[in-house]
Parts: C-alpha cells; structure tokens; sequence
C-alpha cells in the first residue's frame, strides 16, 4: 500500500511520461516510396544515357505507329476482300472505327517519353551532361515529337496537344487542339531542333541531324502550304529550307537507281533518315509489305493499272516494283509476267522491300527484314523544292526544274522513257508533274502518296473525308471524326 | 524452536462465557495454528511449583491451572496428558514448564490471554501455508492454472497440472480469491485453514471473462463489439492439425473453405463476406500482437485461443487492415509450478471422400464402338471400330484401369507434438515442438510440417516484466499441380484432371513398364497418362516463417500500462518444379522447370499505453493508446528454364538449362505508421461506450493522400444488471450492442502511385548493328488513389437464460465498401504502356455492400454425470455490387466479365468467353452462361428446325427469339456464394469418455462444375468423356434423358437436306447451365471420441492424465454435387469468381488415432 502512496504524488507526471514514450518509440518516417527495382519518371532519365534510353524508346514507338501499309492511296491494289486492306476509294464507309489504332496510341506513346525526357530536361534532372549534350538530347526529343503530331495531324486532323509541361493526361481530360496550333508546336520543335542538333552523328549514324530536321520542316512548310490549311505564304518557307539544304551540298542522289534500297545503300548521303533496321535488329515494318515468296505478308500490292501501265518503262520501274516472278512452268530459272489478271495473289507487288534487295538467310533468321525503312530520302527534299519553288515563283525556276530532273534522270538511267520537266512549263503542270514523279519515286513509303493526295486533293469525289477514324475510346472522349 | 502465539482475549470463569469461549476456541482454533507472530504475554512468567513425584502431562496441566489464571484446553483424542513429561526443575515459568513439558511429543501450545490450548505439532508448524485442490464444481476434475490471489495484494500463484497449490498467506484476516476463466471466481476468507479444497463453478455465462480485444484485453462484460472465440479445446482434436480447418462452422459470420484438399492445401476465410471486387478478402491473422500471420504454418497446440474481431468497432483499431476482419491468436504461456510436459501423437489414414461414376472397361468399350458408328465422315474413317468384339468381352471381364484408384491412394497423417511449460510466480516458459507429415491421397504428393515455439515472460521487479515469443516453421510439401496452376497454365497433364477423362480401356502401363500412352481415335487421345502426370511432376515447395515477438511492459502505476513490443515475421518461400520428358510440358522441350525464391520480411513496432480506472463504484474507464510502425519487404526471384542436360538433374542443375529466362524480379518496401486512440467507458455496469480512432499513414499512396483515417463507436446496454430485469430469474444476461465504423482494406500494391519507367522498347537507333536498350513510361500514376474502405454498423444482443445454462448471440450487420479499386481503362492519348498495352490506371470505383444476420446458440441442455454441450452458429450474408463506376461516356456500369483462367481448355475462362460477372445489383460471385433446357425430343422437331437443330441436339433457352444461341442470350446461370451456412457443434461427456462431433454445412448456393465439361464430352469427333451419364444418351426411344444424342452424321447431313435446316449458330462455349449444379452441403466435419484414463491408473504411471482418442474428418457428407468435393473452388482470390471448380486436388476423409499424455 506504502508504494502508491509514494507514487500518486507522481502519478501525471507518469502518465505524461509513458504518453511522451509512446510516441517516442513510433518510429519517425516521411513514408515516401524509394523502389528499388523500379524506376520512375522522377528517378530515371538522370544522365544522357538515360535520356537517350528515353529517346529510343520514343523512337521505337514511333517506328511501331509508323504502319506502312495505310491501305489508302490509289497506288494500292484494290481488290481485297477484308476490311482492313480495302483501298481508299471505299474510304472511309468501310473502315472500322478502330482502323488506324496503332498509328494514334503509338504516336502518342512516343509523345509521352519525349515529353518525359524534355521535362527531365526543363527541370535540370539530367545530369553530368555538358551544355551541348543537353541541347542535343534536347533537339532530338522535339524532333521526334515534331515527327509524331506531323503523323497524328496528317492522319487524324485536331488532336489532343499535350508538350512538356501539359497537365498529366491521367487525371486531366483534354480535348482536341485546332490544327494551326498543332503545327505551331510542330514548326517550333523542328526550329529548336535544327537549333540544337548537329550536322551529322559520326558515330550514331541512325540518329537524326539538323539537316533532317530542316528537311522534316520543309516538308511541313509545304504540307502547311496545301489543304487543309492553304497557307501559300508558307511556299516560300517551304522553298528557302529545302534549298539550304540542296546548297549546302552534302547531299547527293545515289547514282543507280537499283542500288537505292540495295541494304548497303542506307548509309548513303541520300538516305537522310529511316527507320533503321540491321540484320541483328530487323524491322518489322517491310515485312507486311513483301510478297508472300520471300516470306512476307503480300500487303504491299499495287494497283494494275498504275503498276503495269501508269508507271513509266525505266530501270527505277524494275528497281521499284515487281512485275515479274520466277517462272516455274514453262521455262524454270527466267523470269515471267506476274498473271495479274488472274487472281488478287497475282497482283503485281512493291519491290523497294522485297527481292531482290533482302537476303532470304536473314528473313529466315530473323522472321523480320532487316531493311530501313526511310523516313526522309534527298529525293524528297529535291522534289519538296520544286513544288515550293514553282509555287512560290508562280512557274518553274531553273533551280526547280534541275531538283525533279536530277530525280527523274537517275530513273530513266540510259534507257527510260520518262519525259524531264522544262523550264517552259505552266505553274499548274510543272507541279502536276512534281506530284506524278512523287508518287512514282515515293510509293509505298510510310504513306507518302496518301499525304499528296489529301492535301492537293486528289481523292475521289465521293469521299467526303480524309481523315482516319479517332481509336473508339479516345473518341467518345474527345468527339469523333466527321462521317464514322 | 515451538512457536508460541498470544492473543489477547479476555477470559472469565463464568460459565457461560467458558462455554462461548469453547466455541471461539475451537472456531479459530486452526487460524492460530497457522498464524505466526510471537507476542510475549503478561503471564508467562508467573512462577509454576511442581511436585516431584508426578511428572505427567496431566500433572503438569493441573499445577499451571491451580497456580495461575490459565486454563488449559486440548483434546482428549489429540492429547495423551498420561505421558510422562521430563521436567527437572521444580520451579519454572509457565513458559518455560510447557516447553519443557511438550518437548519431545507431538503437541505444541497457544497461548490466547488466560487460555491455552495444546495443539498437534504439524499444524502449528504450517501455519502460513494454505493448501488446496481446485477442481471443477461438476465435473470433479482438478482445474490446472487457475489463478490463487490474496485478495487486495499482488500476490499469487496458480494451480499445477492436478489442481494443487500452496501459497503463503502473512496476514490473519486474509481471504484467497480463486480466478479462472470460465469459472464464477470465488473469495474464501483463511481463518485459519490450512487447506483449502476449492470446486468452481463454470461460469457458462462468462460475464467476468477477459476476452482479447486488439491492443489489449477486456472483461467481456465491457465489450461493445462483435466477437467470436474459440477455445485451444476445440483445435486439438482435429486430425488435420490446421487451424484455419479448426475454424470452420466454430464462428458465426465466419466462413472458411478448403479449396482444395491437397496436403498443405488451401483455405479461404471470409468473414461477413467478402469485401473487394479485386484485392484479397482473407482476414487479418494477429498473433500474439504480430499482424500478418500465417494460420497454415500454426500449430494448433500451441494456441490459448482464437478470437475472431468482425464488427467495425471491434476491428477498425486496425485501422486500414481490418477490413476483412480480423483473428486474434493467443498462444499458451507457461504456468506457475511444477513443470507440464505434454506430449500428443497422432497417425491416420486418408482416403478420397467419393468417387465420379465413370464407365467401366467394358461399358467404354461398347460405348466407343456405339459413338463412333455415328461418325461417317472424315476421321476417324467410316466403319471404324476402336475396339474388336473379343477386346470388348475381355474389358467386361476385367473392368480395366481405374484411374481414380491409381492416382489416388490411402494417404497418411501423422503427427507429434511435444510440449514443455512451466514457471514460477515471477516467470513463465512455454516450448513446443511439432511434426506434421502428411502424405496426401494422390500420389507423389505430400506436406511436412515442422514447428517450434519458446514463449517466456518474466517479471524484472514489481512494475516492469519482459516477453519473448518466437515461432519458427518449416513446411515442405510436394504437390503436382492442379486445378489452374501449371506453370503455363496449361490443364493437360495434371493428374487431378486426367484421372477421370482417361478411359478404363487403357493400361497404366505398357508392356514394357512404361507409361502408356493413350491410343488414338477414341478417348481421350492428346492427354497425358495420369499416373504419370503425377508420378513425373515435381513441385516442391519449402516456407521457412519466423515469427518474433519481444515486449517490455511497464506498470509504473496502478492502473497505467505501458507496453513496448518489437515483433518481425521474417519468411522465405521457394518453389522448384520440375516437368521431367516424360510429362505433357516437358516432353518437347527437354524438361521444364521453375524456380521461384521470395523473400519477406515484416517488422512491427507497437507501444500501447492503457490506463484504466474504477472512479468510485460506478464508472470504469479505460484509455488505450497505441503507435505503430510496420515496414514489409518482399523480394523475389523467378525463373523458367528448359532443355536441360538431364531429367537426372533436372532442376537442380539450372546451369544446364538451354534456355533459361528470369520471368519475374521485384523487390517492394511498404511503410505504415500509426496512431491510435481509444476509450472503453462503462457506467454502472450497465451501459458501455467505445469509442476509437486511428490514423494510419501509409507509404503506398501518394503524397498528400497517404493519412487515412479509421473512427468507431460502439454502445452496449446490459439491461440485466436493471432492477427490472434482474428481477426476472430465468435472464441472467442480456446485453444490446450496437456499433459504427470504418474500416480500410490494404491491397493497393507498393508503387502504385508512381508512375513506372521501364525497358522493353528497344529499337537500333544509333544505327549500329544491333539493338539499343529504349526506355517508356509504362504505368500511369494515379495520385488520388487511395484505401477501399467499409463502412459498418452492427447491432447485437447476447442473452442467457437459466445461469447462463442457455445462451443465444445475435447480430445483425450491414457493410458497405466504396472506393473500390479497379484498373480503369485509359484513353490511349495517355501514351502510357507498351505499345500492344491498352493504358489502364487503378482508381476508386464503385461500391458493393454485405449485409447478414448470425445467430449463435449454445448450451448445456443436459448435465450430470452424462453432459451434453452445444452450440450452433448459423450465418446468412448477402452481398450485393451497387455501383461499378462510370464508363468514359458517363454512363453507369452494368456489368463486367472477369476473366478467370489462362484458358485450360474449358473454353470458359477467356476474354471473349468470360464466366464470372460483376453485375450491378447482383451479388459477387454470379455466373453468366447459356441456360441448357435438355434435349429436343421427336415432339419438339419443329421448334428444333427454327434452331437449325434436330431431335436429340441439346436445347437453349433462346432469350431473345432470334433462334441463335450467341452472345445476346447469357443469362445469370449460378450464384456461387452460399446463402446461409451452419456449423452443429457437439460435446459428450460420460465419466471418461468424451464424444465431440462437429457438423458444418452451406445452403443455397450452385457450383459450376467444369470437370464435366471434359467428363461428359463427345464433341471432338471423338468419344472422349468417361462419365456413365454418358450411356444414358438420347435415342427416340430413350427421350426422357438430358444427354444429348449421337447422330450419325450422314443421317444429320440428309435431314438437313431434306428439312432445309438453317445454319445452326449455338454458340455456347461451355458456359452452360448444364454444368452447373446445386453446391449445397451438410458434412460431419470432425468426430472424436477420447477416453482419459481414471486419475488412479494415470498416478501409478506417473503421469497426470493420459487420454487416447480416434478422430475421424470429413466422414459423412450429404450433397448433391456431383464432382468431388462441394467446397472446391479454384479461384480463391476474389470471391467474384469463385464455386468455378476447376478439377482441384479432391478432399480426403481421414481417420486418426491418438494419445495425448501429460506428465
């Protein structure tokens, strides 16, 4: 009893004092998360070569947006039977409101890591870096960005802009900015990018230069130009990059057209920018495009028409395209006339991908081709200057007509038949004549001839739209495009 | 040395007062004796002549009486006052002359004023000591640990193994207060006893019961919540020795499921449903104060009790865990005395519970012939016959292979416990061991367990003791995989699936002792030979758990407690398979083996601070606060190999493996930090509040939103300590509860709410010649994610009736969980994932809610000699989903399929073909399919025409009259969680013998019962399903019958021609109702019989009781299911998709005999 007698005299300060242990014992933690195994947009792209692992993952959604196979132009047979590969002329009633899927979620996938990188950037996170280093990584975010919306604005009209310091687009809901703006941004990441990037990349010869960036921005200068927008001022824009770039002269065509998209030739001055492919690391992308005899997909079939009639009789037609197989009947080991007429297999097929440029061993090997698959060629560039030129001079110049002529030269080599342009052309036809040898230089190139065809509006007059199908869920989202 | 004590009581030679004193006398007469102050009276120094001759002790008793004033008092029967006392002197004290006088004999004296009385030696000499027997008021058995205080000190001991105590009383006016749990406690004041023989009543109302309550104890008077206990009584005895088994039909509102039957196998705890549409609904395991545990790795031996916290007032102190509810174990403490070695063994036998009804060699035989005579197109080709007349007389002989019988065996249960406890007053130990073998019914499959235990407690001085408790586990178990679980989830090749689609007709082996293969062009032909899908598979599984848990406790005051507990549960898993060349996997690819290795580890620092107080007579009040901080890691390491150099090796040389990938790495840190506060109010015993609130910080969410917060409330009314009631005899108890809270579910994954970056999008853009490592944002960050929380409020009444002899627990409750987490589909202009990845992001969505009514009685209808206990608990839940979130068009969400398997050939678990449904307003667990109306019968042809169909083609109901059997026609098939379930617990008990028999069923619910897709199948071309339903097939004259027929192909083709039958569009896709089947079950969960040895028999062996017993589980079942167990599930995770049984490991009966002996 004596004890607690002593003690109550004592008796808060004990309770305070047990009440003050307790929360001295709790142990004291700011109950932030430091993963070890994983790591986090905050956490990562510390350094360049996290950056760059930023930038290749960018780069690697861009390749999977990039589908070559549209399906859409009136390059491309127009025969199939499903769905998904009938021509552009039934467009878009046809199409099913997820056709394109891959072209919207991979751009946007690819926006999002430059956007990751940028930041990272803008918020001095990546480190040991020099000041020209981060430039670089810089202009190669934005130029791969400029890349995807110059896709997305092409394909799907206003679209969602999300840059940098945008709103996180999981918790905020956007909606689809006006084209103008779209190109704002694009006209702005290629400037800072041909600001920022160098002249050439000796040793990562894959990578974008200033020089491409400069092409990039003709091209979307003269894109600008045409529909939708119709900003003719931007002719001249269009005329002044792409001329910088024929004056700076460290560009020239491969002399023989066979050799173009021979695989040795992707590191030729022509060969601006791919997406790149080596036999260690194919690409996926030609494989659609071959024929099923050297082990492709057959999606690459061209129109009768434009294939064994439109197109002129000269070695780039033989380099380009394929018009005859192996015969295996009459006269084993020479070559016939692929029997279009019979059935759609039959269909004569692009070339630029297929035999005779691929070696078999590699398909095998690889199940991919090991093929780039060329996103800007010095062919464009002449031909983007030319348009431009004629355009913003109101008739051919002579610098114009020397841009097309060295492109149709080197398809006639020494026995085509293709007439070169003239400076005595009209406005109206010289450019005519731009967009036929565009179409015939270009096909089946990452949907070149369906961007021609929108934007000089060449489509067929029942269809009422261009633009593709937003992905099902985004549109309910964001609205959808008019006629789905 | 004679002990002498002196009271001062007044003496008179009247007569009467003699008389009186006489009685006072021989009233206190034993207190004196044990007594023992010395006090030196007045008197003993008057001066005592003795006369020479006379030296007896009458003599001596006669000069003391005539030459002073004391009397002298003794008994004539204790006294011998003729002998001879050796007295030299002739003169002395009086004093001095009794010790002289009784010096040598048995007597010794005590001297109270003028009176003095002799007393026999040894009583005199134990004064001080109290000894006793405790036993039990009824049934006469001595009570082992039963607490002996003297009443207003610290001081105690407690009981010993055969009820005996001593304890050492100081003061006169003492009493002993006698404690028990379950046992009225009694006060017996001293007065002088020496023993003291105790028998307790059973307080079968258990008003002064301490129940343990989360952070601390409390009287279950006091208790506002809703609680359920079970008693270490009832978990020994079950064969199995798992305690999550134990709990099954014990509880209201408690349901547990042995999902499977495989030894180590698994079991689902609900309780009071199940809360989460994604996350895990298992209950919190609290043990000893360490949350986390495990119940498999547990030995039930080791447990004190079991109580199950389950409304929100009760379990929301543990804040954002306590969502499912929570189990408190308590294991057993040493007690004060002599040691108690117990050492318990057990072996038994297991056998499969049932077995399908397959067709025998020769009803296969013949029916195979039958079934491919309808086949006359394609393959196999026309006029094929699988068997020859001869093959098929000799299959009628033989019978052939009975599949079931080779791949399920008599299993073998074994199991030794050894236990070691004891203490002192001051300390306490506790040390066990366990084995647990457990060789299970299929073959090649088998569970050890091996558990140690040392719990000690000590007190350092009067107001600080220390504990430590550590539980170490190792179990190992081999089990070929089944149900959904191979490595690439493919069901072919699992024995528990392939035993009852092979055919009787083949041999398990061929003649040259190897596995047979299954001959094509009937049966089952792509399977893989289930003796070998067994016997080949390796799968080995080794968990290592450590439990420790040290405290120091603090009771610097009365009243004030202060607990300091550090605890870490520290675990290793690792799992190897191995899929020899032999076996379906392994075959192509050179042997496939698995290893994955995990790691975790928990730590938990709890400090609770309790303070209680009696302010006066009428208020009681206790205030509890507790902080907390746990930190859980968990890492591991999984890889897949295969074309290994050998089968010899296999696994264990991983170097070998031609292909060898790392499928899955993570480590993973989550931090809690907590706070909690609570107040237990009681006034005048009859009204009690509880309030509480807890904050729980927690690493796992985003910053800003990590606190959540936990608040409850609870009130009781004991209306029968009201005069009104306590007037009213036949009530002794009555108590109305009713309590509000909420609760939190911790199953949001650490990291969820950062926003992930990780490889995966390499693409070769230096153009160099190969690949360059790309990095993409792969998981959107959802920074308002936050706890799925539970709302709860209960309503309670606990009643007993005549003593507490009848008893009857009801409550009511109603749940409702908001914020519930899903994976919500993003727009893709998020860009997050790769690039075949459709963005989703976990967020808050929807609400669901669980409502229920348990109903628990219990009783001692008869007693006596023959006594009869029981109790039954019966619970009814009722879930319902009242909201699932929004579309991204604002819309509400009806429905969503789940997705249940990685396919396994059923053809019901895929994307496309999804069984399992969320629907709004319908409860978890609902089933979609096609509803199978039977057969078309020769009556209904033309009906079967609009279909496409014929008679003997099964039936649809066409819901909307469209005449396809497609997508638009899923209606809800089966219900899978139970409406109601009941447990019928039993105890007789008859002079040595005890019978205890525990019967536990569910009602109301539909199992989907997939095994008979394969089991009743004849749709590839092939017959290929075993079941004898399958003889019962429609024929136009056998058309009373819902097996469809088998129409000879040519025939159909004709009567397509000549019906002009539309396309049939039956696209079913085994979601059928016909697989579904009512899972309703009533089974005799556990029987035991013991018989203790009589005391007497048990003493000349030296032991303290001795008992042997036979147990048997799982003996007796009534269902109408028709595969092998009702309970199986095979997807135990989320209650939204289980009663889907996938062909899971069957459940086995076992019978068990045991000793149990204590020393």
């Amino acid at each position: 009893m004596k004890k607690y007698i002593t003690y109550n005299m004592r008796k808060y300060n004990i309770i305070i004092a047990s009440a003050v242990l307790v929360c001295f014992f709790a142990s004291c933690s700011d109950l932030l998360e430091q993963p070890k195994n994983v790591v986090t947009e905050v956490n990562f792209y510390s350094n360049k070569g996290e950056a760059e692992a930023g930038l290749i993952g960018a780069m690697a959604q861009a390749n999977a947006a990039a589908n070559v196979s549209l399906g859409l132009d009136d390059i491309q047979y127009n025969g199939y039977t499903d769905v998904n590969h009938q021509g552009y002329r039934d467009f878009p009633l046809i199409m099913t409101s997820d056709y394109g899927l891959v072209n919207w979620t991979a751009a946007y996938k690819s926006v999002l890591n430059v956007n990751t990188v940028i930041r990272a950037a803008n918020e001095g996170r990546i480190l040991k870096v020099t000041a020209t280093e981060l430039a670089e990584i810089v202009g190669q975010a934005k130029f791969i960005r400029a890349f995807n919306y110059f896709n997305l604005v092409r394909l799907y009209g206003a679209v969602p802009l999300m840059k940098e310091d945008s709103p996180n687009p999981v918790t905020d809901s956007y909606s689809k900015s006006p084209i103008e703006d779209i190109y704002a941004l694009i006209t702005k990441d290629l400037t800072d990018a041909i600001a920022n990037l160098p002249d050439s990349w000796p040793d990562n010869p894959g990578r974008p230069t200033s020089w491409v960036a400069r092409g990039l921005l003709a091209k979307v200068y003269l894109t600008m130009a045409t529909a939708p927008l119709n900003l003719t001022a931007n002719y001249t824009l269009a005329a002044t990059q792409a001329g910088l770039i024929i004056a700076s002269g460290n560009f020239t065509l491969i002399p023989d057209v066979a050799d173009v998209f021979k695989i040795d030739s992707k590191r030729e001055s022509e060969m601006m920018f791919a997406f790149e492919a080596t036999t260690d690391a194919a690409n996926g992308l030609p494989v659609g495009l071959a024929s099923k005899n050297s082990g492709g997909y057959s999606d690459g079939k061209l129109d009768t028409t434009f294939a064994a009639h439109e197109f002129p009789v000269q070695p780039r037609r033989d380099a380009y395209i394929q018009l005859y197989i192996p015969d295996v009947v009459t006269n084993p080991g020479s070559m016939v006339l692929i029997p279009w007429k019979q059935a759609f297999e039959y269909a004569p097929i692009i070339a630029k991908f297929n035999y005779p440029y691929v070696d078999a061993k590699d398909i095998l090997a690889k199940a991919v081709w090991p093929m780039n698959v060329p996103i800007l060629r010095y062919a464009d560039v002449l031909l983007i200057y030319a348009e431009a030129a004629n355009r913003a001079n109101n008739g051919p110049t002579k610098e114009a007509v020397d841009a097309i002529n060295a492109v149709i030269n080197r398809a006639n080599g020494t026995t085509g038949t293709e007439p070169i342009a003239t400076i005595g052309m009209t406005m109206q036809a010289f450019e005519d004549k731009v967009i036929q040898e565009r179409k015939f230089e270009f096909c089946f190139e990452l949907g070149s001839r369906w961007y021609d065809m929108v934007r000089k509006g060449l489509t067929e007059h029942h269809i009422t739209t261009t633009l593709f199908p937003i992905p099902e869920f985004d549109a309910k989202l964001l609205g959808q495009n008019p006629g789905y | 040395m004679k002990k002498k004590l002196f009271l001062g009581i007044f003496f008179e030679k009247n007569c009467l007062q003699k008389t009186l004193l006489i009685m006072k006398i021989s009233t206190f007469f034993l207190i004196l004796a044990t007594l023992q102050s010395f006090a030196v009276g007045y008197s003993q120094s008057s001066i005592i002549k003795l006369n020479n001759e006379s030296r007896t002790l009458l003599s001596v008793i006669e000069a003391i009486e005539n030459q002073s004033d004391y009397k002298i008092f003794y008994k004539t029967d204790q006294v011998d006052v003729t002998q001879t006392v050796d007295i030299d002197d002739n003169e002395a004290t009086v004093a001095s002359v009794l010790n002289k006088a009784l010096d040598g004999t048995h007597l010794s004296y005590v001297v109270m004023d003028k009176l003095i009385v002799f007393a026999r030696e040894e009583a005199i000499n134990q004064k001080g000591k109290v000894t006793g027997v405790i036993t039990d008021a009824t049934t006469n058995e001595p009570l082992t640990g039963v607490n002996i205080s003297i009443d207003g000190t610290s001081k105690g001991v407690i009981s010993d193994i055969s009820g005996k105590y001593t304890i050492e009383v100081e003061e006169e006016n003492a009493s002993l207060v006698f404690s028990y749990i379950g046992y009225a406690t009694q006060k017996i004041s001293v007065s002088g006893k020496s023993t003291i023989n105790v028998s307790l009543v059973a307080d079968i109302r258990n008003l002064d019961e301490v129940v343990v309550v989360g952070y601390g104890q409390q009287r279950k008077s006091d208790f506002t919540g809703s609680i359920s206990s079970v008693k270490d009584k009832d978990l020994t005895l079950l064969p199995t020795q798992r305690v999550d088994q134990a709990l099954q039909g014990r509880a209201a509102g408690v349901t547990v499921t042995n999902t499977d039957g495989a030894p180590g196998g698994n079991t689902t705890i609900r309780i009071r449903g199940s809360n989460s549409l994604t996350g895990n609904s298992n209950a919190l395991v609290v043990i000893d104060g360490l949350q986390g545990g495990e119940l498999r790795s547990l030995n039930p031996n080791d447990i004190e009790s079991i109580e199950v916290l389950k409304d929100a007032s009760a379990a929301a102190v543990y804040g954002s865990r306590g969502a499912n509810g929570v189990i408190l174990i308590t294991t057993k403490k040493g007690k004060a005395g002599k040691p108690v070695i117990n050492y318990n063994f057990s072996e038994g036998i297991q056998r499969l519970t049932r077995t399908l009804d397959l067709m025998n060699a020769g009803e296969f035989s013949r029916a195979a012939n039958e079934f491919s005579a309808t086949l006359d197109e394609d393959y196999p080709p026309s006029g094929f016959k699988p068997f020859t007349d001869a093959e098929v007389a000799s299959f009628e002989k033989n019978g052939g292979t009975d599949w079931q019988r080779e791949v399920y065996k008599t299993g073998k249960i074994i199991n030794h416990q050894l236990s070691f406890g004891g203490g002192t007053d001051k300390m306490n130990y506790f040390f066990s061991g366990g084995y647990m073998n457990n060789k299970g019914i299929m073959i090649n499959s088998n569970y050890k367990r091996y558990s140690l235990r040392a719990n000690v407690n000590a007190d350092i001085n009067k107001w600080v003791s220390v504990g430590l408790n550590w539980a170490g586990s190792k179990e190992k178990s081999n089990v070929p995989p089944f149900g959904n679980g191979t490595a690439s989830g493919v069901v072919i090749g699992q024995a528990a699936n392939e035993a009852y689609q092979w055919d009787a007709t083949t041999p398990v082996y061929d003649a040259s002792g190897n596995y047979m293969v299954h001959k094509p062009g009937y049966g089952h032909d792509e399977g893989a030979n289930p003796v070998m899908s067994a016997m080949e598979t390796f799968n080995e599984i080794n968990t290592i758990r450590n439990n420790i848990n040290s405290y120091l406790d603090f009771k610097p005051l009365k009243g004030l407690d202060l607990k300091v507990t550090g605890g870490a549960i520290i675990a290793n898993e690792n799992n190897i398979s191995y899929l020899n060349r032999k076996t379906f996997e392994g075959a192509g690819v050179g042997g496939l083996g698995t290893v994955h290795s995990a790691a975790s580890s928990t730590y938990q620092s709890s400090n609770i601070l309790t303070y209680s107080k009696d302010f006066s007579e009428k208020h009681r009040l206790v205030l509890t606060g507790v902080t907390e901080y746990i930190v859980q890691n968990y890492q591991n390491y999984d890889f897949q190999g295969d074309g290994f150099a050998t089968d010899i090796t296999g696994i264990y040389d991983l170097a070998s493996a031609t292909n060898l990938i790392v499928t899955g790495n993570g480590i993973t840190e989550r931090e809690t930090m907590s706070y909690l506060g609570r107040a237990n109010y009681v006034f005048d015993s009859k009204y009690a509040l509880t309030a509480s609130y807890r904050a729980d910080g927690s690493s796992v969410l985003a910053p800003g939103h990590k606190w959540a917060y936990f608040p409850a409330l609870a009130l009781a009314w004991t209306a029968s300590n009201e005069t009104f009631i306590k007037n009213i005899t036949i009530v002794s108890n009555l108590k109305l509860r009713g309590s509000w809270g909420i609760l939190g579910n911790q199953n949001i994954s650490p990291y969820s709410t950062l926003a992930s970056v990780g490889g995966g999008a390499n693409y070769p853009y230096n153009g160099g010649g190969s690949y360059d490592v790309g990095y993409i944002v792969n998981s959107a960050s959802n920074s308002k994610l936050k706890w799925e929380s539970t709302e709860q409020i209960n309503v309670g009444l606990d009643l007993g009736l005549f003593k507490g002899r009848l008893t009857a627990t009801i409550d009511i409750y109603k749940k409702t969980t908001k914020d519930l987490l899903f994976p919500i589909t993003l727009p893709s202009y998020t860009g997050i994932g790769a690039s075949n990845v459709v963005p989703s992001v976990m967020t808050n969505v929807g609400s669901m809610e669980n409502k229920g009514i348990e109903i628990s009685f219990g009783g001692d209808p008869v007693d006596g000699n023959f006594k009869w206990n029981t109790s039954i608990v019966l619970s009814i839940n009722r879930s319902k989903i009242l909201d699932l979130g929004k579309d991204n068009e604002g819309n509400d969400i009806q429905q969503l399929g789940q997705r249940v398997s990685q396919g396994g050939g059923y053809g019901i678990g895929t994307n496309l073909n999804p069984i399992a449904w969320l629907i709004k307003g319908e409860p978890l667990g609902t089933l979609k399919g096609h509803i199978f109306e039977g057969v078309w019968g020769t009556s209904e042809e033309a009906e079967a025409n609009k279909f496409g169909q014929m008679p003997g083609d099964p039936k649809y109901k066409d819901l909307n009259g469209d005449y396809k059997i497609n997508a638009s026609d899923l209606a809800i098939i089966a219900h899978t969680a139970p409406k109601f379930s009941l447990g019928f617990n039993n105890r007789f008990s008859y002079k040595n013998f005890e019978l205890s028999a525990s019967v536990q069923g569910v009602f109301g619910n539909q199992i989907f019962n997939a095994g008979r897709i394969f089991t009743e199948k004849t749709n590839w071309g092939l017959l290929t399903g075993t079941s004898k339903r399958l003889l019962d097939h429609w024929t136009p004259t056998n058309q009373n019958t819902d097996v469809p027929g088998w129409i000879v192909q040519s025939v159909r083709t004709q009567y397509r021609i000549d019906h002009n039958l539309p396309d049939a569009v039956i696209s079913v896709n085994g979601r059928s109702s016909e697989w579904v089947e009512d899972g309703s079950y009533v089974r005799l969960k556990t029987i035991n019989l013991s018989y203790n040895l009589p005391n007497s028999i048990c003493q000349k062996v030296k032991m303290d009781r001795l008992r042997v017993y036979l147990s048997g589980g799982n003996l007796f079942t009534i269902t109408k299911y028709t595969g092998y167990d009702p309970e199986a599930s095979s997807f135990s995770a989320s209650d939204g998709r289980a009663g889907i049984d996938n062909s899971n490991y069957p459940q086995s009966k076992t019978f068990t005999m045991g000793i149990d002996v204590t020393f």
